[in-house]
């Protein structure tokens, strides 16, 4: 069967800094998968290839089977949220997942309303966005990024700046999203929370992927009694 | 294209239309005067005389200007396209989610029709009744009808081409840093400038350029001119193959560049590099943080564009006209300008906020927050200052007046920069700074009045005495500028003061 997110000995390079370095990782259907890893590693990178905004210097990279260069394909197979959630300031909630749904030729009123809805926005959803919270602009952001349903999710740091409560809606919706069957790739520092919500946990340093397993057996990776934090620590130590 | 691009293309500019249009009303102010600012241009060429054909000019000597002027308009329009061109995907803004959504055609196209479009909803009155004025004036549009289509392939190619020429350069793996982009951008004015002064042998250059051919179109309605068909011809053939053609081009190249990821990085290896060498230097603490925010506020494109551009441009016409320049002591008046231009551009408005710096600039000492600023604001105007009254003094003159020029634009520059510190402190127009718009730091208007007032005080003495030294006995010259020498250090060390309590009063209150 084909795996929802695959790369293979992906690279990229800016200028004399490594950003990936020969990073092949494989990610299967209905599977949480955390990238941890210190700033600079290459997480941040690795989603932008595979999400069709920037080219690899070498290595492939496949969303569904569709390779990260086939732009167009990719569109319909592949939801991905940055990190400063690609919103309008200047337009209401409504509105921006309504030309989302534009372009996707998706039911302009039902699956809006629906989203609105299930992303607990209806409330706000005739309001300018420049005056949401950062967890509406990231609920917003995630409803705009699964509005049609994709099999894979690419995610960058989407807990970043959340309160609690609002973390704990977005774990919520990412369980759901993933019980669907969707591939959710994850990239986090928030350690804690990838420990709860992720099947599998990739850490990369210096473009690297140095190891790979759940979350509860890489501390083992380290020491049979170390947790997740101090096993990151450990195995991204430059 | 297919009819799902055109579609998407279609919804992109109206996005991007909606979005402009909602930022124009959330700033009634601004909108309510570019309005009446086109709506008084649009009264003044549609009621005022602009529109009377010319008569008495030698028709070849007609068609000849206006071939070199076309020329020259196509050129700039292609320059001010290749300035403007997005080269990376992250410069349209939203493009993880259009790129995404609707791909990469229609984002492009999309995006270009946008701002097309806006400046068609904007200039468009105004052109119109210029068009209907002067095409009724000249009769241009009975005699030549292939004059609209042609206007639009004109600018359409001077666009794409622009566009094609900064990708090319792009997709070579050429990235001028800023310092290469400041020398191109200096070129360009100065060369503007003389061309400018140098009117008639520009025109004669220029109108040997092949798309000189547009200039043929447009003079071909005027009913002295006599119409060269196959020029005609060939402007309206080559520009619609030229357009389609360029428009294939700037697409691969958009492919090809816009996905490199070119310039990643550079921002937080040239902090890591600029942070060592003030290090070196003795400068640490909160004041390297001011002059670390201060030099990444002084790079933004209004302030070069501000700072450099008009003190080029004077230059360069001074420098053609035979007879000199019209201002008198030119040097000192230049120097004169980049010190007003700088400390109103960097030094006039501290309590503004690029990220969250402004809580962290009121915690820090004051004596350390005000040295950064000063620091700073001298380090962005001294070379400006240094570099236009040594181009003024050299290339326009008089050139005994460029060290007494330098030497009194420094002294004034040391007043005036605390000065407008504390001027700002007591007048401040406190708000964040949107980075991504690359907008201007624009200090509150009372505080650059009274800024104007203070270099004008400070520096008028010295000035008066220069201007009228041939008419005024040499003690008196001497005095006047003995006054300039000994009130700026003055004002610059009360000033110094002024700016430190109020930094700490904000603090501690």
């Amino acid at each position: 069967m084909t795996a929802a997110v695959e790369t293979e000995a992906l690279e990229k390079r800016f200028g004399d800094v490594v950003a990936v370095d020969s990073l092949s990782l494989s990610v299967p259907f209905g599977t949480v998968y955390g990238l941890v890893g210190p700033n600079g590693a290459g997480k941040t990178t690795t989603l932008q290839i595979l999400s069709g905004l920037l080219d690899a210097d070498a290595g492939t990279a496949r969303v569904d089977g569709v390779d990260a260069t086939r732009r167009r394909e990719l569109t319909d197979v592949l939801g991905y949220l940055p990190a400063e959630a690609p919103l309008y300031d200047e337009l209401t909630g409504r509105e921006q997942l309504r030309y989302a749904a534009q372009f996707r030729r998706l039911d302009e009123n039902g699956q809006v309303a629906d989203a609105l809805d299930r992303y607990g926005l209806a409330d706000a959803a005739d309001r300018r966005i420049e005056g949401y919270s950062t967890g509406m602009r990231r609920r917003l952001g995630l409803a705009q990024a699964t509005l049609h349903r994709p099999p894979v999710l690419l995610l960058d740091e989407p807990l970043s700046g959340l309160d609690p409560r609002a973390t704990r809606t977005v774990i919520r919706l990412l369980a759901e999203v993933s019980n669907n069957g969707t591939a959710v790739l994850v990239s986090s520092h928030d350690l804690a929370t990838v420990e709860d919500i992720c099947d599998r946990v990739g850490i990369v340093s210096e473009g690297r992927l140095v190891v790979e397993d759940s979350p509860d057996k890489l501390g083992g990776a380290v020491d049979d009694r170390t947790d997740l934090e101090t096993a990151v620590l450990e195995l991204t130590d430059g | 294209m297919n009819r799902e691009t055109v579609t998407d293309t279609a919804t992109v500019a109206r996005l991007s239309l909606l979005r402009r249009w909602r930022r124009a009303l959330d700033n009634p102010r601004t909108l309510v005067l570019r309005v009446g600012f086109l709506a008084a241009l649009l009264l003044y060429t549609v009621l005022g005389d602009v529109t009377r054909p010319p008569s008495e000019v030698d028709p070849e000597r007609l068609r000849e200007t206006i071939r070199g002027v076309a020329a020259g308009g196509w050129l700039l329009l292609a320059a001010f396209a290749a300035a403007g061109t997005p080269t990376a995907a992250r410069s349209v803004q939203g493009s993880p989610f259009l790129l995404r959504a609707a791909g990469l055609r229609p984002t492009l196209w999309g995006t270009i029709l946008g701002n097309y479009l806006q400046r068609i909803a904007v200039f468009g009155a105004l052109g119109a009744a210029t068009a209907v004025a002067l095409l009724g004036g000249f009769d241009v549009s009975g005699r030549n009808p292939l004059l609209f289509p042609v206007l639009l392939v004109f600018f359409l190619t001077a666009e794409l081409a622009g566009m094609a020429a900064r990708l090319t350069v792009v997709a070579a793996g050429i990235r001028p840093g800023r310092t290469g982009k400041v020398l191109v951008g200096g070129v360009g004015v100065l060369a503007l400038s003389v061309g400018i002064g140098e009117f008639e042998t520009t025109v004669a250059l220029l109108s040997r350029l092949p798309v000189a051919v547009f200039g043929d179109v447009f003079a071909a309605g005027l009913p002295t001119v006599e119409a060269d068909r196959s020029r005609v011809a060939a402007a309206a053939t080559g520009g619609v193959v030229g357009s389609l053609a360029l428009a294939l081009a700037v697409e691969r190249l958009a492919v090809r560049s816009w996905f490199t990821g070119g310039g990643h990085g550079r921002a937080e290896a040239e902090r890591t590099r600029v942070d060592g060498l003030l290090g070196r230097v003795g400068i640490t603490g909160p004041t390297r943080a001011v002059v670390w925010r201060l030099w990444l506020q002084s790079r933004r494109r209004p302030l070069i564009v501000g700072l450099l551009v008009f003190p080029l441009f004077l230059v360069g016409l001074a420098l053609v006209d035979p007879e000199g320049t019209d201002v008198p002591r030119f040097p000192l008046i230049v120097g004169l300008y980049g010190v007003w231009m700088a400390t109103v551009s960097v030094g006039l408005n501290p309590l503004s906020s690029e990220g969250d710096t402004l809580s962290h600039l009121l915690s820090a000492p004051a004596t350390a927050v005000v040295r950064g600023y000063v620091l700073t604001t001298v380090l962005v105007a001294a070379p400006v200052v240094v570099g236009s009254v040594l181009l003024a003094g050299a290339l326009v003159g008089p050139a005994w007046l460029t060290v007494p020029a330098l030497l009194l634009s420094g002294v004034v520059l040391l007043g005036v920069v605390p000065a407008a510190m504390a001027i700002g402190l007591v007048l401040p127009r406190v708000g964040p700074v949107d980075r991504a718009a690359d907008g201007p730091l624009a200090p509150s208007k009372f505080a650059v009045v009274a800024h104007s007032v203070v270099l004008c005080l400070l520096a008028g003495p010295a000035v008066l005495g220069l201007v009228y030294a041939d008419s005024t006995p040499a003690v008196a010259v001497y005095a006047s500028v003995g006054v300039t020498v000994l009130a700026a250090p003055l004002v610059g060390v009360v000033s110094l003061r002024a700016a430190t309590r109020r930094l700490d009063s904000m603090t501690l209150g």
